[in-house]
């Protein structure tokens, strides 16, 4: 399968950008926005933005623009939740983008997101909730009851809460997968190995072993690939950063075998390798191939097309079937078969009824 | 000991004023906020150092209406610092 | 080579296949649509504007066209055909009738343009132009700014445009893309007496917004499109059935505010938003106005640009 443009760039971004012609150009923004990616291709051509054509740079320029406000109001955001959640004595764990960013990670650089993830421990919930709401957040009101029950009761999350002045989201997570994943998470071990956030007294992040396999397990539990690429490019700056340090590889797999993430660990591995050509020692995939799954070739084939940028330049006649496997597949570890058949029965109903009537369901 | 008010981030601050108003800007909240004359005072005030009480309403006295004295003049200041506390941009220590 | 010099049939495959290209300076244009009813609107109220290549730099891709698949049937066989606004590839998850095709265009260029371009900041605001100096009318729907800017415009002030302000932050100029004003409802019975000459589109019934139509930039609107303007005044409209014509002062500070919250990427720009906000409140003459009748109101500005 032809690599798409973005990744050839992204890959080799100042001699690429010489040999683009306006046509290319226009390609390449168009599938850097539906990749979410147009930030970081932005800050890969960073350097040389003065010397490229101005009209492709004028919309790189206003990415990073939109890449540094992000900065500022995420920020902003962790010191809300700071003085929201550690006067009542909690350390709540930042998660994904946020924590990449408030760490000044490389895979933060030109990452463009919505929602803040937190980490609390399952028993202190109920009080996290609480001082949120004391603090301006709400739950959004329109959401169904479905959904509502979706979320607590079968899936054991809290719907998103959203700030009422500064409108923007948060979830709430007391573990990394849903407890009713067919693959059990070792939460506790989570909690046992985290690190301060310099600046903000009482927030912490994982670990970046503990990060990494988090973010791996997210992706490789996703349903909905829109930004699939951009987590794969993300895996692959998080094990070029951490991977600068030996004791990183050396930990990767016993961590991994700890918390019950081998398998995720292994997709990781896999995807980024043959994807990006991450640099991974070989014994290091070794072991991490000992878990690899039994359908291996059935899945590369979905992956391969799903982790493509969504855009029609990308599409091939089996990238719709790929999709549709890996969000049944991401639904099938999300949840037990009974619940699994009456929940993809209803989605697959609201899909064929007009907009106006599925609100009203 | 009397509490001392003090501006929380001057750096992040960057102020436009015109006539009896002004706008400010916060780089650390990302937010903008509308100004009166009092408040602006009080921002200027704070820069140079932290004031407590009872020193900015002697400073100001000449600045507030003067239906204004003693206690009815403290409260209006303390409420301005109130308010700009809410915003942010001022605390005491 | 402008629109104008292709026939509506060349037109209508242009948009079913490879595209339209347009230059509406400072952008470029692709747009795509199967609908019929646009290409006769693009002829009236864009058929000054520069064709562009099939091969070039594309700022924004849009298209609209009839939705399909087993729920769009449904709606067909029933005469209430849909249409689907798609940008980049990535489709709207609502559709609207397609009689309205042509203003779903409007919109989604309107969103394109605050949405990426980022160049500028990019104020809700109409812009007018006479004597190298710009009006700014800041206003949130509902004000009669639409209304008001169409009558200005066919009285002697360039338009620059009705929504989208762009200000450039390095030069302290301000400049539009002298796109069609919106006008709804009783606004196009009024314009079509107030100004025989205008071109209006067809009225479309039934919007959410109502009965809608679009008045084409007159004059030389559109050949200078690329001539900014300092802003000279910034008035903030807002009528009222019955009311004298009345100019007032508007503290600065407030006026800064309002730019600011009626800006759609004021929070993007950071500081240098911020700066450019106040240096454009500081160069100008910021007043509230208050009208009635459109005579009345194209009086108060004569007199207003008279003046300085």
């Amino acid at each position: 399968m032809k690599r798409p443009l973005l990744v050839d760039v992204l890959l080799a971004p100042a001699e690429s950008a010489r040999r683009l012609s306006p046509a290319d150009w226009d390609l390449l923004i168009r599938q850097a926005r539906r990749a979410n990616l147009i930030a970081r291709l932005a800050t890969a051509l960073e350097p040389q933005l003065d010397a490229l054509p101005a009209a492709p740079v004028r919309h790189l320029r206003a990415a990073l623009l939109i890449a540094r406000r992000q900065r500022i109001a995420t920020r902003w955001e962790a010191e809300c939740i700071r003085r929201a959640l550690v006067p009542l004595g909690m350390q709540p764990i930042l998660l994904k983008g946020a924590a990449y960013l408030l760490c000044d990670l490389p895979a933060a650089q030109g990452r463009l997101f919505g929602d803040v993830d937190l980490l609390v421990p399952r028993a202190r919930i109920g009080a996290a909730e609480a001082g949120l709401i004391a603090a301006g957040w709400a739950f959004d009101a329109e959401i169904s009851d479905y959904d509502s029950r979706y979320y607590r009761e079968w899936m054991h999350e809290i719907p998103p809460l959203y700030h009422r002045q500064r409108d923007t989201a948060l979830d709430l997570h007391h573990t990394i997968l849903p407890p009713t994943a067919r693959v059990q998470v070792n939460t506790a071990a989570l909690f046992e190995d985290t690190r301060e956030l310099p600046g903000l007294p009482g927030l912490r992040v994982l670990a970046p072993v503990t990060m990494f396999l988090h973010s791996a397990a997210h992706l490789f539990h996703e349903g909905e690939l829109d930004n699939g690429l951009r987590d794969v490019f993300d895996l692959d700056a998080l094990l070029r950063d951490f991977g600068r340090d030996p004791a990183f590889w050396a930990a990767l797999v016993p961590r991994a075998r700890a918390l019950g993430l081998t398998r995720p660990l292994f997709h990781a591995l896999r995807y980024t390798t043959r994807l990006l050509g991450t640099p991974v020692p070989a014994d290091v995939m070794r072991e991490a191939a000992a878990d690899s799954p039994r359908w291996q070739s059935l899945l590369d084939a979905c992956y391969e097309r799903a982790l493509l940028p969504v855009h029609p330049s990308c599409d091939g006649p089996l990238t719709a079937p790929a999709r549709l496997a890996l969000y049944v597949r991401s639904h099938w570890l999300r949840m037990p078969t009974g619940l699994l058949a009456r929940h993809l029965a209803r989605k697959a109903w609201l899909r064929l009824q007009p907009p106006a009537e599925a609100q009203a369901a | 000991m009397p509490a001392y008010w003090q501006l929380i981030r001057a750096d992040a601050l960057r102020v436009r004023e015109w006539d009896d108003a002004g706008v400010i800007y916060d780089a650390v909240s990302g937010n903008t906020h509308l100004i009166d004359a009092l408040g602006l005072e009080l921002l200027d005030l704070l820069r140079q150092r932290p004031w407590t009480l009872d020193e900015l309403a002697t400073e100001l006295h000449d600045t507030l209406p003067e239906d204004l004295d003693g206690e009815a003049a403290q409260r209006r200041l303390r409420l301005k610092l109130e308010q700009l506390a809410r915003l942010d941009l001022v605390a005491t220590a | 080579m402008t629109l104008a010099a292709l026939d509506e049939r060349a037109l209508r495959s242009r948009l079913r296949g490879p595209g339209l290209t347009l230059h509406l300076p400072p952008f470029v244009v692709r747009l795509h649509s199967d609908v019929p009813r646009v290409a006769t609107d693009l002829l009236r109220l864009y058929g000054d504007c520069d064709l562009g290549r099939d091969d070039e730099f594309v700022d924004f891709h849009l298209a609209v066209n009839y939705d399909r698949g087993l729920h769009a049937l449904w709606r067909r066989l029933a005469g209430r055909r849909q249409a689907r606004f798609s940008t980049d590839g990535l489709a709207a998850f609502t559709t609207l009738p397609a009689t309205q095709a042509f203003h779903m265009i409007e919109w989604g260029l309107n969103w394109a343009v605050t949405a990426h371009a980022h160049h500028y900041v990019v104020y809700h605001a109409a812009v007018l132009e006479r004597g190298g100096r710009a009006l700014v009318l800041p206003a949130p729907p509902g004000s009669g700014k639409s209304t008001l800017t169409a009558a200005l415009a066919q009285r002697g002030w360039r338009l620059l445009s009705d929504e989208l302000a762009l200000l450039d932050p390095r030069d302290g100029r301000l400049y539009g893309l002298a796109r069609p004003v919106n006008l709804k409802n009783q606004a196009i019975a009024l314009m079509r007496a107030f100004a025989p000459g205008a071109v209006l589109t067809e009225p479309v019934p039934d919007t959410l917004k109502g009965t809608l139509s679009l008045m084409k930039a007159p004059g030389d609107a559109i050949a200078r499109v690329r001539e900014g303007a300092r802003a000279a005044w910034i008035v903030v409209p807002s009528f009222e059935a019955g009311a004298e014509a009345s100019l007032e002062p508007l503290p600065k500070a407030q006026a800064h505010l309002l730019l600011a919250e009626q800006a759609f990427n004021y929070d993007i720009h950071g500081v240098d938003g911020f700066e450019a906000t106040a240096d454009l409140v500081d160069g100008a003459d910021c007043r509230a106005f208050t009208y009635s009748r459109l005579d009345d109101a194209v009086r108060v500005f004569d007199t207003l640009a008279a003046a300085s």
